[in-house]
């Protein structure tokens, strides 16, 4: 009877502490508050990055001819910035071996965690600590919808496209997008979604630049 | 005399007693004459408080698996991304205003771990030198206290040369152990290099980013806790009393049975028991391939799929699944082989349900419902059910991290038991075949199994 009742006891213990860390663990009241509830979070609270439909498309522009020339032309250092929780922005498009810089400006420690499926991309994680200093990443294979993830808090994720050309472009939350510097020519245009369009099937499109600014209408339906 | 009582193993004591045909029938079950006895190779007899400290360490495994449960359905495994040091930190030393959001899940595996280790070091320990003299006990006193020496200096080429060890170490326990199967120092030995193995598994793991070692870690930690389990269970009075019990409930069945002119390969349980708890591990491997790919919820609804019997898996169906699927968390879009996994695991789920029923089924018919074994068997039934509950809620929870967590522990829990059933089957449900010579010898035959070899029918 001893026995049995040391058992109990310590099968309470270890049920007491499974409820302890799944509903006051994951969360901490020094972090972000509208994660405070990770069920609450899976049900539902957290679904911004989802909608609206048609926003945070990526596209890129492609003509064989042309964008071998300019490869160097655009290389900027770009940024992701950790704030609230989140990355910012969603969907970064870069081309390929562009640094990345990885800010952190929320008081809580994160990992950067890129998971890249192209050969030739490499996997890391790396920690960073509250306002710690930026840290630089790059992707020397075209990928798209390479995905960034923060293990600590398991709603962070953000993609970065890839691309060796100098002409993409994402779309805003309205999905409007603006490709600047195309030369005069004929191009496809391809467009990914991550639900719409997804890697196996992009929706392509032909278009004619011709001395000024062209506008070219898309729309992208989920099956 | 036939045979094989020239080799005659005393279940109370767990060790061969090489005796003659003669004073054999001297004994009667459950005199206790041996029980205190050391058998010759050196296995010692019944120490309680070692059999509390390895029921200490299977209840702490059993923990350790809980935490890597909520690892892992938090998905929270890489959350700490350096190892053996946390942040940078000694792991003993970082600060507890840091364990936030996964980091909490994954530092308390790493600190829960490192007490299992210790607790399967000290059992090891304890095991090793009940059970040996001589030089042989201070050469495994020495080696282990300079494995857990080495295992501070806390660098990864040591960390990778200590499991290249641990791997011999544990094939030449499982050696040592199939000559001589009660030599509980080969258990206590295999079960340190299991854990050694483990650990350096679970930090390569975290800083060779390869989620195929996660499979094999959570592949081994089941294997860890049955073993576990095993050596609490092997340092019990099981051997000295309860399986006097076994026997005795099992020579009435016995008899019946062989009026009942029953063939001893009508007799399925022996070999039923192990395959059926193979087969959960089996199955424990599949979902943990699952887990670690993040493919729980390859079919979201149960117990249909998509809908249907059987899913489509073309090319352009999962296109689709992927466009419905919302991403909560950073998991990637699901592919037709997850689905097939998926699907392979119910199937397999339904036909362990229906293994383990024949077993209790069986072991009613065999020897009553009064015998261990059928009780035992029907807990195991109800375990699986349980599982297979749990399995539906995970789906139905949209993968819940506690939810799925309690079908890690339930898991976990019937391949322990599944385990512990095979092992006693397999040392007393013998005695139904041969019961009435046995009954008047009065000795059991463990580790024999009925062959013209052996004489046993």
């Amino acid at each position: 009877m001893k026995r049995f009742s040391a058992l109990m006891i310590v099968a309470c213990g270890c049920l007491l502490s499974i409820v302890v860390l799944q509903f006051n663990g994951f969360n901490p009241a020094d972090e972000v508050s509208f994660h405070r509830n990770y069920r609450g979070f899976e049900l539902g609270q957290k679904l911004s990055r989802q909608l609206p439909f048609n926003s945070y498309q990526f596209l890129s522009v492609r003509n064989n001819s042309i964008y071998l020339a300019t490869l160097t032309a655009l290389r900027l250092i770009t940024k992701i910035d950790q704030k609230g929780c989140e990355y910012q922005p969603y969907i970064l498009a870069v081309q390929t071996g562009q640094k990345i810089l990885v800010k952190n400006s929320d008081p809580v420690l994160h990992n950067i965690h890129p998971t890249p499926a192209a050969p030739g991309n490499k996997e890391e994680n790396r920690a960073q600590m509250p306002n710690g200093p930026d840290l630089p990443f790059s992707f020397p294979s075209p990928e798209t919808f390479l995905r960034i993830k923060c293990d600590v808090h398991p709603w962070m994720f953000a993609y970065v496209c890839v691309v060796d050309s100098p002409y993409i472009g994402v779309t805003d939350k309205d999905g409007k997008y603006t490709i600047k510097n195309v030369p005069d020519g004929k191009y496809t245009m391809e467009f990914y979604h991550r639900k719409a369009a997804p890697l196996s099937a992009p929706v392509t499109a032909e278009v004619e630049v011709k001395g000024g600014a062209v506008t070219k209408d898309i729309a992208l339906e989920a099956k | 005399m036939s045979r094989w009582t020239g080799a005659l193993f005393d279940l109370r004591g767990f060790a061969p007693l090489r005796t003659s045909s003669d004073n054999a029938t001297d004994r009667t079950l459950g005199s206790g004459r041996y029980a205190q006895q050391t058998g010759p190779d050196g296995a010692s007899a019944f120490s309680p408080w070692l059999h509390r400290f390895a029921i200490l360490t299977a209840i702490s495994t059993f923990g350790l698996i809980i935490i890597g449960g909520l690892v892992t359905s938090h998905g929270a495994g890489m959350a700490v991304p350096d190892w053996p040091n946390t942040y940078g930190y000694n792991m003993f030393a970082f600060p507890f205003s840091k364990w936030v959001g996964g980091i909490l899940y994954e530092h308390s595996h790493r600190l829960i771990a490192t007490f299992v280790g210790l607790l399967t070091a000290v059992l090891a320990l304890w095991l090793w030198l009940r059970e040996t003299r001589g030089k042989g006990r201070w050469l495994g006193v020495g080696a282990i206290v300079m494995v857990l020496g080495l295992m501070g200096i806390r660098a990864l080429p040591i960390y990778i040369t200590l499991a290249c060890l641990a791997l011999l170490v544990g094939a030449f326990s499982l050696y040592q152990i199939s000559r001589n199967f009660s030599a509980l120092r080969w258990w206590g030995a295999l079960a340190f290099a299991a854990v050694i193995l483990q650990g350096v598994l679970g930090g390569l793991r975290v800083v060779w980013l390869k989620d195929q070692i996660g499979i094999l870690h959570a592949a081994l930690a089941q294997m860890f806790f049955a073993l576990t389990c095993l050596i609490a269970l092997f340092t019990s009075r099981w051997r000295q009393e309860r399986t006097t019990l076994f026997v005795r409930a099992a020579i009435p069945a016995a008899k019946r049975a062989r009026t009942e002119s029953c063939a001893p390969a009508q007799n399925v349980l022996a070999w039923l028991l192990p395959v059926t708890a193979f087969l959960i591990f089996a199955q424990l491997i599949l979902g943990a391939t699952i887990r670690h790919q993040h493919a729980g919820l390859a079919i979201p609804d149960f117990p249909l799929a998509y809908g249907k019997f059987w899913p489509s898996m073309d090319t352009e169906s999962v296109v689709q699944y992927n466009q419905r699927r919302q991403e909560i968390t950073a998991v990637g879009p699901i592919t037709a082989l997850q689905i097939g996994m998926q699907m392979a695991h119910r199937m397999m789920a339904l036909l362990i349900c229906g293994a383990v029923a024949f077993c209790a089924w069986s072991a009613r018919r065999q020897v009553g419902a009064s015998h261990p074994i059928s009780k035992l068997t029907l807990a195991w039934f109800g375990l699986i059910l349980t599982q297979a509950l749990l399995g539906a809620a995970t789906i139905w929870s949209n993968k819940a991290a506690d939810v799925a967590t309690a079908h890690v522990m339930v898991g976990a829990l019937a391949l322990a038991l599944g385990a512990i059933v095979s092992i006693i089957g397999s040392r007393s449900l013998v005695w139904v075949w041969g019961a009435p010579a046995v009954e008047a010898q009065a000795v059991s035959t463990f580790g024999l199994q009925p062959s013209p070899d052996t004489g046993l029918k």
